[in-house]
């Protein structure tokens, strides 16, 4: 059944592919408030909240031009979220080179936060503690901390569970490629929490 | 310490939830209406073919069945024996006055 319902979907937004293609532009619209929110959560997901409205725009505004090259193979989802993730990429290259954000600092607090669930072991700790503010404050830290091929492979297939295919195919690189990148910046985050904490960290 | 791997750790664990459990984010009708003006803005694209472009993708894609086609009329040639010269004489020793004729019309 829901296959035949993404059948469905698909040859409705090939239809109004084919309209923009020719030059309807307001047909667009029906792809904007269809995908609009899986977009902008999507995008969401990987940069700060005060820039998630511009590179949604950005990334609507990228579709439209790339449509002539749309191959209605694998669906106008996919490739969406495809052009999403590459212009999350692009958003943390030009982040980095210019390094306009702040880095955040960790204090006292998130060490021994960090502390306590390395070493618990009922695997409890966050939810018990109510933490869930020092888990996603130490991520943001350590993920600021590396570059932006890192930080997006790292997101994907560490924190998102993507495979290594998947994650090639959305982010236009080669599986070798990934495989390596997931590699090291794994060994780069097990590095960072390492010096915060006195304990050995696996990640 | 505590042995952490049991296939997933606890930190890992830990990291995957805080990063799921990110807010959703919800757009208004403004937000909408701002990109459906930027690609208004824009207007039609120019989706015309551009022929060149097609043909130099095509070109690389095309050269293995261009090789094969003048290998096979290669082989043709060869086995028809193609000589004009030898099929001139021939036209002029079966019918030399049309021949002739035909020379000096300049046809």
């Amino acid at each position: 059944m829901q296959d035949i319902l993404n059948k469905l979907s698909d040859s409705e937004d090939n239809e109004i592919i084919r309209q923009v293609v020719e030059g309807n532009v307001d047909a667009f619209e029906f792809l904007l408030t269809k995908y609009k929110n899986h977009v902008v959560n999507l995008v969401a997901k990987h940069l700060p909240y005060h820039h998630v409205e511009e590179t949604a725009q950005e990334v609507f505004i990228r579709a439209y031009r790339s449509l002539p090259t749309f191959k209605a193979i694998s669906g106008f989802k996919p490739w969406l979220s495809s052009i999403a993730l590459r212009t999350c990429y692009d958003f943390w290259r030009a982040h980095y080179r210019s390094r306009e954000l702040p880095v955040s600092s960790l204090s006292e607090k998130h060490r021994e936060w960090l502390e306590t669930v390395i070493s618990d072991s009922s695997n409890r700790s966050y939810y018990d503690q109510g933490s869930r503010k020092e888990a996603r404050e130490l991520m943001d830290w350590a993920l600021e901390k590396l570059s932006a091929e890192d930080r997006m492979v790292l997101e994907l297939v560490y924190l998102e569970g993507l495979t290594v295919k998947e994650v090639a195919k959305l982010l236009g690189w080669s599986a070798a490629n990934v495989k390596v990148r997931s590699f090291r910046s794994r060994k780069k985050l097990r590095k960072l929490l390492s010096g915060l904490s006195d304990k050995e960290v696996i990640v | 310490m505590k042995p952490l791997k049991d296939g997933e750790t606890t930190l890992r664990k830990v990291l995957r939830a805080a990063y799921r459990e990110k807010d959703a984010v919800h757009v208004d009708e403004l937000w909408q209406a701002k990109v459906m003006s930027h690609i208004r803005n824009l207007g039609p694209m120019n989706f015309q073919m551009d022929f060149s472009a097609i043909f130099r993708r095509l070109a690389w894609r095309l050269t293995p069945a261009v090789c094969f086609l003048i290998l096979i009329l290669f082989v043709v040639l060869i086995n028809f024996d193609f000589t004009p010269e030898y099929e001139l004489t021939k036209v002029y020793m079966t019918d030399t006055v049309t021949f002739v004729t035909e020379q000096l019309w300049g046809v």
